[in-house]
């Protein structure tokens, strides 16, 4: 891909005059590629190599210590037929994203709206909101979260000056998971800041056009902002949504690693996590990397065939 | 920020294919690292790596200085980590190759390594390491098919920890160390209703693996039998039918109080001032008693017909690599650690008592504040302890996390006694075996 890039380029770009530019521009050759080869050693050492090497783990018993011996599908077997936790655990991920992320996008859009009107000083709210985005998934905000849900906590006090009955959100199995989902929520910056760009490029006479033919406020936002903004949506929601497949660290921190209390918070990649780095079992952990990364491709790919029928692309029309 | 809007489409959600793909496969990719060291000269490297906090940093480097002095030639690089993380460490550096040439190993896993061939045997070392001033029993507990595979490098024993200073403000009497688990309840239903409901007797004991372990001996039970589990649903089922109850009735915490419970003790209830009673070991006692202002006492655990079930254990292991290009040395190291009086003296109880018997009692007259404490409550059960039961079979670690976690769910109300037993029996059979 960036080979096509560079070739495509070079041609248009082209400072005449120096000699060496024309005598190589036939065949910009292999030089873009040397220049790449630090990049494609650290993606073939650090990237690849490892994954191909957990992709053979993950069909292995390897426990760390001893070397892995062969085990065929049993890994796999074990997760979906002999495994409890294991499902309990998708359970308790796909919860979370089919909450957090249309919540969290929801939250963001409204936001982008907000923020996209002219005022005094709007560039000041922008920074704030996108604020909390900037502190992202931190383990220091995970702590801070905890100790707000947790009892006597500052969440706890505010519900009690208007006569809440105290809550011990985060010890409190049917509540955890909410506490972290609306952590996530909080962190809506992102993509507040890139439904605010898609907003602000929607051309401004295609509102004057909708006006002119009488379309109301309803009308211009159903009918101009939303299919204008359409890629931008579909954009947010692919990227919140294999984030929130691969949420860790809010999970890990605000349970303090143990996916508790009573495995309320144990998502897929912390479940992950403690059969790999706590029980050793490497093979295991490396079958359910492979699964959630298979489920994540299909999750995606399956996103782009529906966006085929409600994603609207502005230059359709070129081609 | 860019995004594009007019561009070529089919390219564009490529590249957003292959991005959304990327994001998901870097987590595949969770990498190993090693480290390690080699000498040359007459000179010896050694590595050594335990788990711990700061206090004990600088009490082992005392130690490790004195050894050195004692034997220039050798040089001893160290490594910490906190309890979990050192584990996982060890574990990466052991598969790699790279294993610290001596290190400290918990009773929980320390099978499993064995199992594995990566300790030593430490009975061939002769005059380098002498562990006949280590109580034979007790030395027993680093055994593995008969192979000497670690050394405990501290005795500890169970405790209940009070809060003397919180009872007498609730106008509450101190248990008597002879007290049973009827006692326990009833006494701890008062320290709830002499509070007015704000304390609780006890943090709820019914998450911890060891106190289920001294349960079972209490009942004349034992835990393991041929590498399985010798408890039984039965076993578990009474357990948290007792701790539920009290639990229940406010003589142990409730159930977000005990979600809380991580083996911090600085993080525990008693340090928040929600209960006013701990189990846990002694080797912790100080801990306990840097995380709150009160006057703190240790006492044996409830018994039952007399029996408390308590026992010597090892707070913790060493063992030399079997892949230490330097064993002899690894072994006069551990060694010091465990017999010399000079190290018992830099160390102090940070561990537990100290290995080596003959040093340790010397220690035990000089000792103040809690270590005297520790020393003076050890005396007093040292008779009605059972023998140390040997270390448990691989897989033991998991049922640690699964208790507590299992037990979570039942003080919540997510699951009956029954089904919660049953659950942690399934786990069991699965981490045991396999």
């Amino acid at each position: 891909m960036a080979a096509t890039t560079l070739t495509q380029v070079s041609p248009g770009t082209g400072t005449a005059g120096r000699p060496w530019r024309h005598r190589r521009a036939g065949g910009a050759g292999m030089a873009p590629y040397v220049f790449l080869v630090p990049w494609f050693l650290g993606l073939a050492v650090f990237t690849v190599g490892p994954l191909l090497y957990s992709l053979y783990l993950s069909f292995t018993d390897d426990n760390l210590l001893q070397s892995p011996t062969w085990v065929g599908l049993a890994n796999y077997r074990k997760m979906f037929t002999d495994d409890p936790r294991y499902l309990h655990s998708v359970k308790i991920t796909l919860i979370y994203v089919l909450i957090s992320v249309p919540l969290k996008l929801v939250i963001a859009f409204l936001v982008a709206l907000l923020l996209n009107r002219p005022r005094r000083g709007i560039g000041l709210y922008r920074s704030l909101f996108y604020l909390p985005s900037l502190l992202g998934a931190s383990v220091a905000v995970a702590l801070v979260w905890r100790s707000m849900f947790s009892q006597s906590g500052s969440v706890d006090g505010a519900l009690g000056l208007v006569g809440v009955h105290g809550q011990d959100w985060i010890n409190n199995p049917t509540w955890a998971l909410g506490t972290i989902i609306v952590l996530a929520c909080w962190q809506f910056g992102a993509p507040m800041v890139i439904f605010l760009a898609g907003l602000k490029q929607v051309p401004g006479e295609l509102y004057d056009a909708a006006s002119a033919d009488g379309a109301g406020r309803w009308a211009r936002w159903w009918h101009v902002t939303l299919p204008m903004l359409s890629p931008i949506i579909f954009f947010n929601v692919l990227l919140e949504t294999v984030n929130a497949f691969q949420a860790f660290t809010p999970a890990f921190i605000v349970s303090g690693g143990t996916g508790g209390p009573a495995d309320s918070t144990l998502f897929y990649t912390l479940y992950l996590y403690q059969e790999g780095f706590s029980s050793f079992r490497f093979g295991y952990a490396s079958a359910m990397a492979w699964v959630l990364l298979a489920t994540v491709a299909i999750v995606t790919a399956l996103m782009f065939w529906a966006s085929r029928a409600v994603v609207f692309y502005a230059d359709e029309g070129e081609h | 920020m860019k995004v594009p809007v007019a561009h070529g489409r089919g390219h564009r959600r490529t590249l957003l294919g292959v991005a959304a793909v990327f994001a998901a496969a870097s987590l595949v990719a969770a990498g190993c690292s090693s480290g390690g060291s080699d000498s040359s000269d007459g000179k010896v490297t050694l590595n050594f790596s335990w788990w711990g906090d700061d206090t004990r940093a600088k009490v082992t480097q005392d130690a490790i200085d004195l050894f050195v002095k004692q034997h220039p030639t050798i040089t001893v690089k160290t490594q910490y980590a906190p309890f979990g993380p050192y584990g996982t460490k060890l574990a990466t550096q052991v598969s790699g190759g790279n294993a610290p040439d001596l290190f400290q190993i918990d009773r929980s896993y320390q099978s499993q390594y064995a199992g594995e061939g990566v300790l030593a045997d430490l009975g061939k070392y002769g005059s380098a390491l002498k562990l006949d001033g280590i109580d034979a029993n007790f030395l027993a507990s680093g055994k593995f098919d008969n192979k000497q595979i670690a050394v405990p490098f501290g005795q500890t024993t169970q405790v209940i920890v009070v809060d003397t200073t919180k009872l007498q403000q609730l106008g509450v009497t101190a248990p008597q160390p002879t007290w049973t688990w009827q006692d326990l309840q009833t006494w701890g239903e008062q320290v709830h209703s002499k509070s007015g409901g704000k304390v609780s007797g006890m943090a709820d004991p019914g998450g911890t693996w060891g106190a289920f372990q001294s349960w079972q001996y209490q009942h004349g039970k034992q835990m393991y039998a041929d590498g399985k589990p010798a408890f039984t649903q039965a076993d578990l089922e009474s357990f948290w039918n007792f701790t539920l109850g009290m639990s229940k009735s406010g003589a142990a915490t409730p159930a977000n109080v005990t979600a809380t419970i991580n083996g911090v003790p600085a993080d525990e209830p008693l340090a928040k001032g929600l209960a006013t009673a701990e189990w846990d070991y002694d080797s912790v006692f100080a801990s306990y008693v840097g995380a709150t202002k009160d006057q703190l006492a240790i006492l044996p655990l409830p018994s039952v017909d007399g029996k408390t079930g308590m026992f010597a254990a090892p707070s913790m292991l060493l063992s030399v690599s079997s892949r230490s290009k330097h064993p002899t040395e690894a072994a006069e190291l551990l060694n010091f650690l465990v017999n010399d009086s000079a190290a018992a003296g830099a160390l102090g109880t940070g561990r537990g008592l100290f290995p080596n018997t003959q040093v340790r009692a010397t220690l035990a007259g000089s000792a103040t504040g809690p270590a005297k404490q520790v020393y003076e409550y050890e005396a007093s059960v040292q008779s009605s302890m059972i023998p140390s039961p040997p270390a448990p079979p691989k897989g033991d670690s998991d049922l640690l996390a699964a208790m507590t976690r299992i037990y979570q769910g039942v003080t919540a109300g997510q699951q009956s006694v029954s089904a919660g037993a049953k659950a942690f029996m399934q786990q069991a059979q699965s981490s045991i075996t396999s």
